[in-house]
């Protein structure tokens, strides 16, 4: 199921909302476990089977290391620990890279093997990595173990981040999950904050996604240069709005149910370089890499070539996360060798620099990130790849793009401006004084904006088919 | 503290209080109202405004969810059975426009009111266009050999988008099909005998035919079919393709049947400047048929009629079903002109309105649509053989319509 469908919006979450608030306290995390199974369940029947046994495995295996912790057995909590990566990883590698892995063997050695007929599980790289997230830290002695199961289940289960992050870490909701208090105000805040995603989501990313689609699916002969960027630079906007957007209903629907998850997105096209601008994209990915593989691997702490080893291993693994497919190993190691550039030139260099300059700078290096990122979702791809680079078969510009461009000028202006902080700043003036407290004017702002967001959203699900979710199947 | 205070400081939390549970009462308010009325609303099967089945609760089976069937056809079900639909669909429209858009749900708007549906390389699957070529040539070049070159066509009808290029959006391009009449051309002639080889195979692309008349009403503003002058036109182009005279525009008496249509363009944005008329064109030339020797029979005696309109359907919102009562198997029309030709059509629903135009040409008609025919094409053709022996046949499609097409091996002999 996704958020961005009459089917959650108008069946699965009112009656959530209801169970959960007529239930006693004590049952609340009983509704939410139950609900988020069937909200998995609906779109996969079969693999909610897999979330089962992950969630009894990594809370199992909690309950033992923390025993052997208390009893000073370290080594056997280590077996214990050693034992829930490998599930986790395996289950993962069997499901997204096993038949990468093939086709890698098939290509590279001339082996003949079968691919596997297994289907992606959905969110599987996002909750393989909360629970890993739980048995690391529950080893390393940060959370406690979690003793009863449905607690831990709801965590692993929670349909508000379950299919596409941000990745909770355990460490993050330990005390929420047991004892939460739900509030009016976080009520609203976060149903405004769903809708706003929503928004985001429905409104701009699926209709700059379009554009994207049509460029993607062209013929080979009908690619101008300027298409094929203007494809890019819609692949850039949408896969903005489409990720953030869910990461916003997410964590607004987090707030709704008393949950407060940290923020996934600040705003990264407004960054002056490409340090910054991972500072502030899939924040919950990144902090995630760097507690349990750049850290734990030494970090910046032991000279520049351990630190250099570290980032290639974290940016091979990011690059892989995003799917089983080269185009994301080359694109994690396009960002591994930006990054170290900066850490060791650029950055001084930047320093120097008006902001406006180092703005263009980071966008353009994004943009061409997002070229190599959308590859594999383009019909003829080395078309495309010529075309990127001046060598379209329908010359520099043609009236296909002229159509493209000027028939969404007004909307790729909006997705612009809409990934800076300018409508965040216009809605905090729109507020005017005491931002932070409940007066007439900010209800009736508040009212106003999830009505019209809701309203033109429905319209534009019920007239348009075209609804993916990109992150899906990461 | 003073007393006053305190009291002052209780109203305003409460007045706060107050303030906050609005929104929250919106929100749930909304979408359980939504929930109810589109749990409570009655549903309908049918869309009339759109022309098509509305997708109605699915069943409930094991397999059928495990699979995910049900799931989806339960979100279609919500989908197409929500409070409203059509008026949140021009909301959309309307949304779109005013931020420039100029072609939505697949609909160009286009200038003068036209809408002109928009085809994209990912709409066709080319396997199916190869395969499509291939069976129609195979079975051209067979009814060739047995009918002779000079009684076989095929003719191809352009998108409204190719040959209206002028109501176009500004720089807007309509995809290019024109390869595939071009291919069934090349597949029909090649193996042909050297000095035949300036046959064509018959085949005839229609978008020059029809584009000489682009400034005249050729096509329905907000449907994809052509008008009955466009058909006119196409007619024309195919007896000059047979090297006969068509009858002039002239000959023609033209009636207006309805002029408040609103077609398929129309139910994919629900926004139109202007609705459509429906002409009926009666020959007032010399005639070689007595007008009351017209016998029309529908898939076998399904039902007969001795007119080609159907007055009824101009009450309801699919008009152009006016035309022959819309889409049939098999339909057989014996016209009343003596001349002892048979013809066999094989139609897209753009024939229903075209086949009028042949009644001096032909004694007995025959159309068949693929898509309803069940079974192998020869099947069929052997039937009408043993009725009336076929002595000419005309293909004649709407490219696009054909690429898409998935019932072409039905044409291929022996195939079922």
């Amino acid at each position: 199921m996704v958020f961005s469908s009459l089917l959650f919006l108008f069946r699965f979450l009112p009656i959530v909302l209801v169970c959960y608030y007529i239930v006693p306290r004590r049952f609340r995390n009983v509704v939410l476990f139950v609900f988020s199974l069937m909200f998995y369940a609906w779109g996969e029947p079969v693999y909610v089977g897999l979330l089962l046994v992950s969630s009894v495995v990594d809370y199992t295996l909690g309950r033992f290391i923390s025993s052997f912790l208390a009893k000073k057995q370290r080594n056997h909590a280590r077996v214990c620990l050693l034992l829930s990566i490998m599930i986790n990883l395996g289950i993962l590698g069997v499901f997204k890279y096993a038949n990468f892995l093939i086709s890698c063997f098939d290509n590279l050695f001339g082996f003949d093997w079968d691919f596997l007929e297994l289907a992606l599980p959905i969110g599987i790289s996002f909750y393989t990595f909360q629970t890993l997230s739980y048995t690391i830290d529950v080893y390393r002695g940060r959370v406690k173990a979690q003793n009863h199961f449905i607690t831990f289940a709801t965590y692993v289960a929670l349909f508000p981040q379950l299919i596409a992050g941000p990745i909770v870490r355990y460490e993050t909701v330990e005390q929420e999950l047991s004892t939460r208090r739900e509030s009016l105000d976080d009520f609203s805040k976060g149903a405004l904050r769903f809708c706003i995603g929503l928004a985001k989501k429905v409104l701009i990313a699926n209709n700059v996604g379009v554009i994207f689609n049509e460029v993607a699916c062209m013929d080979s002969g009908e690619l101008s240069t300027m298409t094929a960027w203007l494809g890019v630079v819609s692949f850039t906007f949408q896969i903005y709005f489409d990720f953030s957007g869910y990461s916003d209903m997410a964590i607004g629907l987090g707030q709704m149910f008393g949950f407060h998850f940290l923020e996934n997105f600040e705003h990264p096209y407004e960054a002056k370089s490409i340090t910054e601008f991972w500072r502030r994209w899939h924040i919950s990915l990144s902090t995630w890499f760097k507690e349990y593989v750049y850290i734990p691997l030494g970090g910046n702490r032991k000279g520049m070539a351990k630190q250099l080893r570290n980032i290639a291993i974290v940016w091979l693994l990011t690059g892989l996360w995003h799917g089983a497919s080269l185009n994301f190993v080359l694109w994690g190691a396009y960002y591994g060798v930006l990054l170290v550039l900066e850490k060791t030139v650029l950055l001084k260099v930047l320093k120097k620099l008006p902001k406006l300059v180092c703005h263009i700078y980071t966008m353009l290096l994004v943009i061409g990130g997002w070229a190599i990122f959308s590859y594999s979702d383009i019909v003829n791809g080395d078309a495309y790849v010529a075309a990127l680079f001046g060598l379209g078969a329908s010359g520099f510009a043609d009236g296909q793009f002229l159509y493209l461009l000027f028939t969404n000028l007004l909307l790729l202006l909006m997705a612009a401006v809409g990934s800076t902080t300018l409508p965040r700043r216009f809605g905090l003036w729109l507020l005017g004084e005491h931002k932070e407290q409940w007066t007439v004017r900010r209800s009736v702002l508040s009212c106003l904006m999830m009505v019209l967001c809701i309203g033109f959203c429905v319209a534009f699900l019920i007239s348009d088919s075209y609804n993916p979710f990109l992150y899906f199947r990461f | 503290m003073d007393k006053d205070m305190i009291k002052q400081k209780k109203n305003e939390r409460q007045q706060r209080g107050r303030l906050v549970l609005f929104p929250v009462i919106l929100f749930v308010g909304v979408l359980c109202a939504c929930m109810l009325v589109s749990i409570v609303k009655p549903k309908s099967d049918f869309s009339e405004a759109e022309n098509r089945a509305l997708q109605e609760l699915p069943e409930l089976s094991f397999d059928s969810i495990l699979q995910g069937d049900v799931q989806e056809e339960y979100e279609d079900y919500l989908s197409d059975q929500f409070w409203g639909r059509e008026g949140f669909v021009a909301l959309c429209t309307k949304l779109k426009r005013s931020f420039g858009k100029k072609d939505i749900n697949g609909v160009y708007l286009g200038t003068d009111g036209y809408l002109l549906e928009k085809y994209h390389a990912s709409d066709f699957d080319k396997t199916q266009v190869e395969d499509n070529i291939f069976y129609l040539s195979a079975f051209i070049k067979d009814t060739v050999k047995s009918l002779g070159k000079d009684h076989v066509r095929t003719l191809f009808i352009p998108s409204k988008a190719t040959v209206l290029s002028s109501y176009m959006p500004e720089h807007a391009k309509a995809y290019d099909t024109s390869y595939v009449p071009q291919q069934v051309a090349k597949e029909i002639s090649f193996g042909v005998e050297e000095e035949e080889a300036d046959v064509d195979g018959g085949v005839l692309n229609l978008t020059m035919a029809l584009n000489r008349h682009e400034k005249e009403y050729i096509y329905y503003r907000t449907d994809h079919h052509w008008t009955t002058l466009g058909a006119y036109y196409a007619y024309s182009a195919y007896k000059e393709s047979l090297g006969q005279m068509p009858p002039a525009l002239s000959d023609y008496k033209q009636k207006v049947v309805s002029n408040q249509f609103l077609g398929t363009s129309y139910d994919k944005v629900q926004q139109a400047e202007q609705a459509d008329e429906i002409r009926c064109f009666t020959y007032m030339g010399t005639r070689t048929v007595s007008s009351n020797a017209l016998h029309i029979n529908f898939d076998d005696g399904a039902s007969v009629w001795d007119s080609y309109y159907d007055e009824n359907s101009l009450s309801t919102k699919d008009k152009y079903s006016y035309f022959l009562g819309g889409n049939t198997a098999k339909i057989h029309i014996t016209t009343g002109t003596d001349n002892g030709k048979v013809l066999l059509l094989l139609k897209d629903s753009f024939s229903n309105s075209f086949v009028e135009f042949l009644e001096q040409d032909y004694t007995h008609i025959y159309m068949l649509d693929l898509r309803y025919v069940e079974g192998n094409v020869y099947d069929s053709i052997a039937a009408i053989n043993r009725e009336n022996s076929i002595t000419d046949v005309l293909v004649l499609y709407n490219v696009e319509k054909f690429m898409q097409d998935d019932n072409m091996w039905k044409l291929e002999q022996g195939h079922n």
